[in-house]
């Protein structure tokens, strides 16, 4: 018997509605998912100068990723050491220092404080190397993707992602230039657990003809998905949903932007066309033909890869989730072009997105039909697809078809023991409870 | 920029706005596509939590809007055409359509309505929107933006040749911004 075994069941086909809707398991998930994990903070195209910073969270905390004079990145706790002001406070910006607004105390880049005004004033001299800003002990980075990690013991960000990566370089490595992620994000809030929006990007293709009817049911796009479609799991808690194109499919079925409102844009399928074999010189003969659907990345990080948009889940209570959005881009594509696939990103996602408005609203009446009492002993049903998963010929991971939900499974699976192995540590440790104790 | 002085033309745009508010919470979007030039350009930047630049110290450019707006390749929240705006239109009536099923209940006041020359038989016009929202029994929310708005003449009648609406909000707390606003 576990702790969670009442939230999760064993094979992860019977989750409790607590689970999306109770405060005292997302303080769990603070600790043991939020405090454990990679997670999402920026990339670095965002930060492409010395002294650049953006603004990101590792769960509810605010840090501030900088590129240092030294041009290495930069994470630390977004909280001054005297009073606990944030001490950068716009989306993005440039500068020598962060200056706390309150008594002026200024951290540089890397977090170390500069100077305090009092210092002078009192004629002391304080201990500098102990009052910088907390540094996030772990930063790596993915093709550019920046990752930070409050957990100083963590493995190292590849090993995390695992075959993620084969998945990822689909859109991060396609062309020699990368991608680029373009302006500051959107961001949304939405009554819903932060665990929802993940799963649905975790290879949620199901809901698209229902939940999206209006404009997707009967398209060519959702039967293309459903025939040539596989749910990936490339390590329990990451997921991918791709289309496969046949390797006798036409170099237009199998280019970029053969998706949405750039499906029958001569321009740019023309380059598209043309850049295919630089793509599949980079990616390889089966890549070449892969065109991936949605992407997540364990605990909160999705990817819709056609909308060309990148998103964090950032979690704002057990009921609540700000939604950050981002769109991104292959550097090397020509500007009028880059202006088309934008329009895939902004017409049907992000705050103004046709597809995204149902999203965010089910997601909402999601945690308004969860929140519920008498239904503790009915479970919500995650068993669709058991044991129709396995290995591929050329998919790395499990594969299932795109009803399979064994995506979720495993990423539930391994939540639940996150969550086990941590409450079960802290029991362990006297320290602990010498604090739970005081508190 | 000139203002139009002329109380008659300053009498049909306020009507044409008046009426344009009626329709779209009369739910008339098939009929709203018709107001359209059909070269509409509707925009809706997204507005940043902006810092200021210190170098414009003592400046009233230091404040200005338009550094916290998206432009150039930066992603708008919208970016409409006549084809997208059609789409939207078009969706409600689908009966497939969630968000507007059960219905959404809206009421927009228009104010603040500023009218200027601009170019040939084409108006500059600035106007406020303050818009009630209502879903379901009790999610109910208050809208409030600007739009920067170029009507042109068409055959006698007024059509919405640009439109670019400013909001306040960085984080975003109503329900979506997907809807014609």
């Amino acid at each position: 018997m576990s702790y969670l075994d009442e939230f999760v069941s064993a094979d992860a086909h019977r989750i409790s509605r607590r689970v999306f809707t109770a405060e005292e398991i997302y303080r769990q998930e603070k600790r043991h998912i939020f405090g454990q994990n990679w997670i999402y903070l920026s990339h670095e195209s965002q930060i492409p100068n010395a002294g650049d910073y953006a603004l990101a969270y590792i769960g509810e905390t605010p840090i501030i990723v900088t590129r240092g004079l030294d041009n290495q990145i930069h994470a630390s706790i977004n909280s001054c050491t005297h009073r606990g002001l944030p001490v950068a406070r716009a989306d993005r910006g440039n500068t020598k220092r962060f200056i706390c607004p309150y008594h002026g105390w200024s951290y540089d880049l890397q977090g170390n404080l500069g100077a305090a005004p009092q210092e002078r004033k009192l004629g002391i001299k304080l201990d500098k190397d102990n009052l910088g800003l907390k540094k996030v002990p772990r930063v790596e980075t993915y093709l550019g993707l920046i990752f930070g990690c409050i957990n100083p013991l963590i493995e190292p960000l590849e090993t995390y992602l695992g075959d993620m990566r084969w998945y990822l370089d689909c859109m991060f490595d396609r062309s020699g230039g990368g991608a680029e992620v373009v302006g500051t994000p959107h961001k949304w809030s939405i009554n819903c657990n932060w665990k929802v929006p993940v799963e649905n990007q975790l290879g949620d293709v199901a809901h698209g003809p229902h939940l999206h009817g209006a404009l997707l049911k009967g398209s060519s796009q959702v039967d293309e998905i459903e025939r040539l479609g596989f749910n990936i799991v490339p390590k329990d808690g990451h997921g991918v949903a791709v289309r496969l194109m046949p390797e006798d499919a036409s170099l237009e079925d199998k280019i970029f932007a053969k998706d949405g409102l750039t499906l029958f844009d001569k321009e740019t399928i023309a380059y598209m066309q043309e850049q295919h074999a630089e793509v599949e010189e980079r990616l390889g003969k089966v890549r070449a033909r892969l065109k991936p659907l949605c992407y997540s990345i364990y605990p909160n990080l999705s990817l819709l890869w056609g909308n060309s948009t990148l998103r964090v889940s950032q979690p704002r209570g057990a009921g609540k989730t700000e939604y950050w959005s981002w769109w991104v881009v292959g550097k090397d594509i020509p500007d009028s072009i880059k202006m088309k696939l934008q329009k895939n990103y902004t017409f049907f996602f992000g705050p103004g997105g046709i597809l995204e408005q149902e999203d965010s609203e089910a997601w909402t009446q999601q945690y308004a039909g969860n929140n519920i009492d008498y239904v503790d002993d009915q479970y919500l049903y995650f068993g669709l697809g058991e044991g129709e998963q396995h290995k591929h010929p050329e998919l790395p991971g499990m594969a299932g078809s795109v009803f399979n939900e064994h995506y979720v499974r495993a990423f539930y699976k391994r939540w639940k023991r996150e969550i086990e192995d941590g409450m079960s540590m802290e029991k362990l440790d006297p320290q602990l409870i010498a604090l739970k104790n005081l508190a | 920029m000139k203002a139009v002085n002329n109380l008659k033309t300053v009498h049909q745009i306020q009507q044409f706005y008046y009426r344009e508010a009626r329709m779209l919470d009369e739910r008339q979007f098939q009929s709203w596509i018709d107001l359209l030039a059909p070269g509409i350009e509707y925009t809706m930047p997204n507005r940043s939590n902006c810092g200021v630049d210190i170098k414009l110290k003592n400046k009233e450019e230091i404040l200005n809007i338009d550094q916290e707006l998206s432009t150039g390749l930066q992603p708008h929240i919208r970016d409409d055409n006549l084809m997208t705006l059609t789409f939207r239109a078009n969706r409600p009536t689908s009966g497939l359509s969630m968000t507007d099923n059960p219905l959404t209940r809206t009421r927009r006041s228009i104010s603040n309505i500023e009218i200027y020359k601009h170019g040939h038989k084409t108006f500059k016009v600035y106007n406020n929107v303050n818009m009630s929202y209502s879903k379901y029994e009790k999610d109910n929310h208050q809208y409030n933006f600007q739009r920067q708005d170029v009507l042109q003449v068409i055959d006698g009648g007024l059509k919405i040749l640009q439109r670019k609406i400013i909001i306040e909000w960085n984080v975003i707390t109503a329900p979506t911004l997907a809807m014609i606003l």
